[in-house]
């Protein structure tokens, strides 16, 4: 995954997005490489998982693939985002759906089905589950972030740094533990810690904003994120 | 609700997000990283040894809830030591039974966070636990305060 950039963001939604769009081809480009390094791998999982696709033969990473490029190219598809009040996440995932019934509608125009044939097509398309996308999406950003992290600490040569975060906020380990283990003292522990947590979510802080979460709303949205963890169905 | 947890991937993604809480995390929030982890389930049976896990009275239930929580106290919880969690876990799972059980709320904590704890360690528990607090979490969106 691409390191996304950190910085302050102003307290208002999608601002990144819409600077891009502002900056010509290049930022286009730079919103659809966003878009397919960290919506296209839980819009394939949520189309497995689905069983959403255009005809039998349709592999969903193609599904994903023709929808992007069919979408993603136009900058007036990103500003109808800005004006939605959506997340990103479930425009790109409602999008996915109706791109879908287009494929449905033009492919039986090619093939001249019948009228009941296309309702037979489109009765068959799952309804979309926001439930089951979010989760897919929650696994792959947590991923990303959590990449970013420890390719940031690698480069820096401290990704020691991760396993002494790991043991203190995921399984609880005393600092005191900590320094003892690591020949470190407490309060070296205790910084080391808070360095990595800090990363680590700024990384996510930053996909979260740009997917339309307010700054001020990241620890709810991390909650949001766990009991997204919960929800929809499995594809394992 | 009632679905168990159970990819890796989702396990490990729920210790993430616990990890980046920090100093915000909720002490039920560090107990769902601990069931996330390996090894989790037999951890989860062995803590729950002697509790019980059909219907019974509501006194049962607040009676574990009082002993439970003297073994969680807060300055435990920060030590995050397995008896800790596991008086914890047990406290939890107090709650849960009067709930399903008895539609009874035993905790003075905040009912948003009683929802939020049912449906996050639930599913993270082995059976009949999970359906023990799916179906908690079903009577405390039901039952008015």
């Amino acid at each position: 995954m691409a390191t996304p950039r950190s910085g302050n963001f102003p307290d208002t939604q999608a601002v990144w997005i819409g600077e891009r769009l502002g900056d010509g081809a290049a930022g286009l480009n730079e919103v659809r490489a966003f878009v397919m390094t960290w919506y296209r791998e839980p819009l394939v999982t949520y189309s497995r998982a689905l069983g959403l696709g255009v005809g039998p033969r349709m592999a969903p990473d193609d599904l994903v693939h023709g929808y992007f490029a069919s979408r993603l190219a136009d900058p007036d598809y990103f500003a109808s985002w800005l004006k939605s009040g959506l997340r990103l996440r479930h425009w790109l995932k409602n999008g996915l759906h109706f791109f879908v019934r287009e494929e449905i509608r033009r492919q039986s125009a090619i093939n001249r089905v019948e009228p009941s044939g296309l309702n037979a097509w489109e009765d068959g398309v799952p309804q979309a589950d926001d439930a089951a996308f979010d989760k897919q999406w929650a696994i792959t950003t947590l991923n990303g972030a959590s990449d970013s992290a420890r390719a940031e600490l690698t480069r820096l040569g401290r990704l020691g740094d991760w396993d002494v975060f790991w043991a203190a906020r995921a399984r609880g380990v005393s600092y005191e533990s900590l320094a003892r283990e690591h020949q470190i003292t407490v309060a070296q522990a205790r910084q080391k810690v808070h360095a990595v947590g800090d990363r680590l979510r700024n990384a996510l802080r930053d996909v979260l904003v740009r997917d339309g979460a307010k700054p001020s709303e990241v620890t709810e949205d991390i909650r949001r994120m766990m009991e997204a963890l919960h929800g929809g169905r499995d594809h394992g | 609700m009632g679905e168990r947890v159970g990819t890796e991937e989702q396990r490990r993604a729920i210790s993430l997000l616990v990890a980046m809480l920090g100093d915000d995390v909720k002490p039920f929030e560090l107990l769902a990283a601990h069931c996330a982890s390996d090894g989790a389930d037999a951890w989860v049976r062995t803590a729950l040894l002697g509790v019980p896990s059909k219907r019974v009275p509501l006194a049962t239930w607040e009676d574990l809830k009082r002993h439970s929580k003297r073994e969680c106290a807060p300055d435990r919880i920060a030590v995050a030591d397995a008896a800790a969690m596991a008086g914890l876990l047990r406290y939890c799972v107090s709650i849960a039974g009067a709930l399903c059980d008895h539609g009874a709320l035993v905790s003075s904590m905040p009912r948003a966070d009683v929802e939020r704890m049912l449906a996050l360690i639930g599913p993270l528990l082995p059976d009949p636990w999970a359906e023990v607090f799916a179906q908690a979490l079903s009577r405390a969106r039901a039952v008015q305060v």
